[in-house]
């Protein structure tokens, strides 16, 4: 739990935070201070009243001790006055002149009583009638101390001079007594030295009873102060009268016949503690005002923080709602002009950014054509106001040209096919680029569509020249109309083009014009993949076998293995389109492994009957290019117990460019493995000599294009020649596809081929059927050499 | 007529001869005691130096004692004495005043402007009387042999020495030595030379 937490402040603005926060802090501070000055000043106040009234005390005693010393001073100065030594020493005959002069002297010094002694110590005059002292008391009473005298309930300090004939005599010749009353003696002197009140009790250790000898007090709290058991000795203590506390401080003045006397100083508490209260009021007026003026200073800086940050919310909401005019705000702080220039600078880039994601969006890099988005979306305006020809062109076998010459150079060759469409296209008419290879032309229907299909086919029949390099591309287009039937959108009509498309694409045709039974077609395809799959899944495919007749004997070697599928619906689906499907929906590893499972079944059955065959199994650009290929080869080999230098597996060209090194990899796996590699369809690709050198293949399958018109085309069988030629270099075998006659297989002969296969000597059967087929030919064969 | 004289010593209680110390002889032949000597009919204190000088002066009852200012400055002289009480005003120097002494008893003087100052005046009622010198002896001339009471005095002396009465026969012997049984009290004003020094030179 942290400490905002504990302010229930956490979800609250910083300013709030900052406030409460500080607020909480000052206030404890200042509680602190409030309880350590309200503590230390409490007690400094009371000790400060006790000093106080301790220095009173002492105080008052002093002043007492002043008085009675100026008493003797004075005593002692009309000691040696030769007048008043007259009086004495003629005191026994003239009592009367001698009271008066003291009467005199007692007013003039204040004293409240005096007393003239002779040499013996007998009583002259005095101003009480009875004799006070004796010899041993007045001795004492010369001493320059405080003697305190109680007579008829009122307390005196007395004191006494000697009086000489000279002062350098030896004998008195007599004493001068002078006595203050302590009741006359608390003059206005007195409470000056002391803000507490003074009194002089009188208590009696035998009747407990206490006398107020005399007291500043008034009458009514004097009555109080006698009944109420004040601890006289105690050194500090407090007390109650009427209600109202007192503090008191009392000290022993005298002790006489069981009287002890006592001055006590007391003072109302709250009065005592006035100037601690007034203190402590200031304090926490003061403290308070800190506090005010420590919010006022915290509510400015959260201000000062927050309005820049309220600001720059203010403009990030501006920027999220794409406000055009936004101010980005300059503010004195540092890290808040840099936050500002921060925003705007990130603003800036997000404009710029969002016009380069735009353009990536809507228009494609390459061609500068718009994109499908675009298309499309331009396409749906177009479609409610205007009718439309659409049509969809894409170049066949783009993938192979483009691997064969290079991402660049494809790239260049698509560029060149976009500015040939753009120019030969109608005027107004949008060109876009769909895909890969896939570019999409809708124009206004100002002709036919037919036409439109016709002109484009035309022009694009141009060869296109990439650095040097003539390269004809062959197109499949598909086109559709708007006012065709059943045509309600602009989504209806890209896919209509799309299926008319699909169909040039599988017919082989420059260019197709829908119609709506090809959506049904279209969508028999979709129903074909799912059932290729289960078809696989549960070996429904069939294998055929085709032989291959080596020319330098005429014996069978090998076979092809050729996967036939019959669908209960569709019928016999020709592999060119299920391979396909299989390539396209990733079925064909699944597929080729399936066959090499079932070709090597067929081999060891055939080799039981004593038919030695190589087995020969196509192989896709997708299977080299599977890492684990070659493990579930060998897998298989080890399965069948099959001798791997009796497998040749057929790859394509195009496969093996795909992708040179994954390839190669995979192929020599193979090749280590003891397997024979051959290229298939060799010819119709646009193969790297020094590529192909590099592959661990052994033979050269050439293309049934090549050798179908070679006995009447020179050029082909030129062609074959060179192809024969080159395989011979490179020391690999040549197998010639698509055999059809006698004198075809009598010019390859002528020609050095190593290998013949085709119709003429077989069509590929099931495997029942060639089984019956090479035992009649093996003994036809034998009879013959016979 | 027959002269005695009698050689007195006076000691103190460590035996140390005391100066100034008055010492009278009663006859018990009272007339002998009611003769007045000559040499005590006047007597001179004198103030000098602001000191009285004798400090102690004994005379015989019925003397006139001559009190003369040696010094520049006037004195007041006084006495609350109850063997005499007098004062004698701001005498100028040269001015002579006597004062009879008829009560025999001590009296002591006072200068009521100069606090420091102090004598003393034994009034003794027989002629036989002197004071010791320095080393502390006195020779008193005696009209006649016979009994006689001694007594010693002085002002710093204990009461129960001067008390102290000492009965002799000048017949039997000629010479007495006192010695004390208490020690002498202190002046108070012993640094009197001091005090006065520093005020008046």
């Amino acid at each position: 739990m942290s400490f905002t937490d504990l302010l229930l402040i956490r979800h609250c603005s910083i300013k709030v935070r900052l406030i409460a926060v500080i607020a909480v802090l000052v206030i404890l501070v200042t509680l602190a201070v409030l309880v350590g000055v309200q503590r230390g000043s409490f007690a400094h106040s009371t000790r400060v009243i006790q000093d106080n009234a301790e220095l009173s005390l002492k105080n008052i005693v002093i002043h007492f001790k002043e008085q009675s010393e100026r008493l003797q001073e004075y005593g002692s100065t009309i000691s040696t006055q030769f007048s008043l030594k007259s009086l004495i020493a003629n005191g026994a005959r003239d009592k009367e002149s001698l009271d008066v002069a003291m009467q005199n002297f007692s007013s003039r010094f204040g004293a409240d009583y005096y007393a003239i002694y002779d040499a013996q110590d007998n009583l002259v005059v005095s101003s009480l009638s009875e004799q006070l002292f004796k010899t041993e008391d007045l001795e004492t009473l010369y001493k320059p101390t405080l003697h305190w005298y109680i007579h008829d309930q009122l307390l005196y300090f007395v004191t006494a001079t000697q009086v000489k004939n000279t002062p350098r005599s030896l004998d008195r010749m007599g004493t001068i007594v002078f006595g203050h009353a302590v009741p006359f003696a608390m003059s206005e002197d007195i409470s000056r030295l002391s803000n507490m009140d003074i009194s002089i009790v009188a208590y009696d250790q035998g009747s407990s009873k206490v006398t107020v000898m005399s007291s500043t007090y008034k009458p009514d709290i004097v009555e109080e102060l006698k009944s109420h058991t004040v601890e006289y000795g105690k050194h500090f203590q407090s007390f109650q009268i009427n209600g109202v506390d007192y503090l008191a401080l009392s000290e022993k003045l005298y002790v006489s016949s069981n009287k002890e006397i006592y001055l006590l100083l007391s003072m109302p508490k709250q009065q005592a503690y006035l100037s601690y209260q007034t203190l402590l009021s200031h304090i926490v007026v003061l403290v308070f005002i800190v506090l005010l003026l420590v919010l006022y200073v915290a509510a400015y800086f959260a201000k000062e923080i927050t309005q820049p940050i309220n600001e720059l919310i203010k403009v990030a909401n501006d920027i999220r709602q794409d406000k055009s005019d936004i101010y980005f705000p300059k503010h004195q702080q540092k890290e808040v002009s840099e936050l500002s220039d921060a925003m705007s600078s990130m603003h800036q880039q997000v404009l710029q950014r969002d016009g380069e994601i735009r353009k990536l969006a809507f228009f494609d890099s390459i061609t500068h054509l718009s994109n499908r988005t675009q298309f499309e979306k331009e396409l749906k305006d177009l479609f409610l106001e205007h009718s439309l020809n659409l049509v969809i062109v894409d170049i066949r076998r783009f993938k192979e040209i483009n691997e064969t010459i290079g991402h660049s150079k494809g790239d260049q060759l698509l560029k060149l096919f976009a500015d040939r469409l753009v120019q030969n296209v109608p005027k107004q008419s949008l060109v876009s680029r769909l895909g890969s290879d896939e570019f999409a032309i809708a124009s206004f229907k100002n002709s036919s569509l037919t036409t439109l299909l016709q002109d484009l086919h035309l022009s694009l029949e141009a060869p296109f020249v990439v650095d040097g390099l003539e390269l004809q591309v062959y197109t499949s287009m598909g086109g559709a109309c708007s006012l065709m039937d059943n045509i309600d959108s602009s989504d209806l009509l890209m896919q209509a083009a799309g299926v008319a498309q699909d169909f040039s694409k599988q017919k082989n045709r420059a260019y197709v014009v829908f119609e709506p039974d090809m959506i049904r077609f279209s969508s028999e395809r979709l129903r074909l993949v799912s059932a290729l799959k289960s078809a696989i899944d549960n070996s429904q495919l069939q294998l055929h076998l085709q032989a291959k007749q080596l020319l330098e004997n005429d014996h069978i070697c090998a076979v092809e293995c050729l996967a036939r599928w019959h669908d209960s619906q569709a019928g016999n689906v020709y592999p060119d389109v299920f391979i396909e499907l299989a390539e396209q929906t990733g079925m064909i590893t699944k597929l080729t492994l399936w066959a090499i499972d079932e070709a090597l079944r067929m081999q060891a059955v055939l080799n039981k009957q004593g038919y030695q065959l190589n087995f020969a199994i196509n192989i896709s650009a997708f299977d080299v290019s599977y890492k684990e290929f070659p493990n579930r080869v060998m897998a298989l080999l080890k399965k069948h117990k099959a001798d791997p230098k009796k497998v040749i597996l057929e790859v394509t060209e195009s496969a093996v460019m795909t992708d040179p090194t994954i390839a190669r990899s995979c192929l020599e796996s193979l090749h280590e493995m003891g397997l024979k590699l051959s290229i298939d369809d060799f010819g119709t690709g646009y193969s790297s000599l020094s590529q192909l050198k590099q592959l661990p293949v052994s033979e050269l399958k050439i293309d049934r294009t090549f050798v179908m018109n070679m006995v009447d085309d020179e050029n082909d069988k030129n062609m074959v020649s060179t192809m024969v030629a080159l395989a011979k270099n490179l020391n690999l075998s040549t197998v010639a596809e698509g055999v059809e006659c006698e004198h075809t297989k009598e010019l390859l002969k002528q020609i050095g081929c190593t290998q013949i296969q085709g119709y003429y000597l077989s069509k590929p059967l099931p495997f029942d059927d060639f089984q019956s087929w090479i035992s009649a030919f093996l003994n036809t064969l034998s009879t013959e050499q016979n | 007529m027959v002269c005695a004289n009698i050689d007195i010593k006076v000691l103190d209680k460590k035996g140390k001869a005391l100066e100034e110390i008055v010492v009278t002889l009663v006859s018990k032949n009272i007339s002998d005691n009611v003769r007045r000597t000559n040499a005590t009919k006047t007597a001179v204190m004198d103030q000098i130096d602001l000191q009285f000088s004798p400090h102690v002066l004994v005379v015989q009852t019925g003397t006139r004692v001559q009190f003369p200012n040696s010094d520049k400055v006037k004195h007041h002289v006084y006495s609350f004495s109850p063997a005499n009480v007098f004062e004698i005003t701001l005498s100028d120097q040269h001015l002579t005043n006597d004062i009879l002494f008829n009560t025999p008893g001590i009296v002591e003087l006072g200068c009521n402007v100069h606090d420091w100052m102090l004598g003393y005046i034994k009034v003794v009622d027989t002629p036989f009387f002197g004071i010791t010198d320095d080393q502390g002896h006195l020779t008193i001339q005696l009209e006649q042999q016979g009994q006689y009471t001694l007594q010693i005095w002085h002002p710093l002396m204990d009461d129960k020495d001067s008390k102290q009465t000492y009965e002799l026969d000048t017949g039997q012997l000629s010479k007495i030595e006192i010695k004390l049984n208490h020690s002498m009290k202190t002046d108070s004003f012993d640094h009197l030379d001091d005090f006065i020094m520093d005020d008046y030179e």
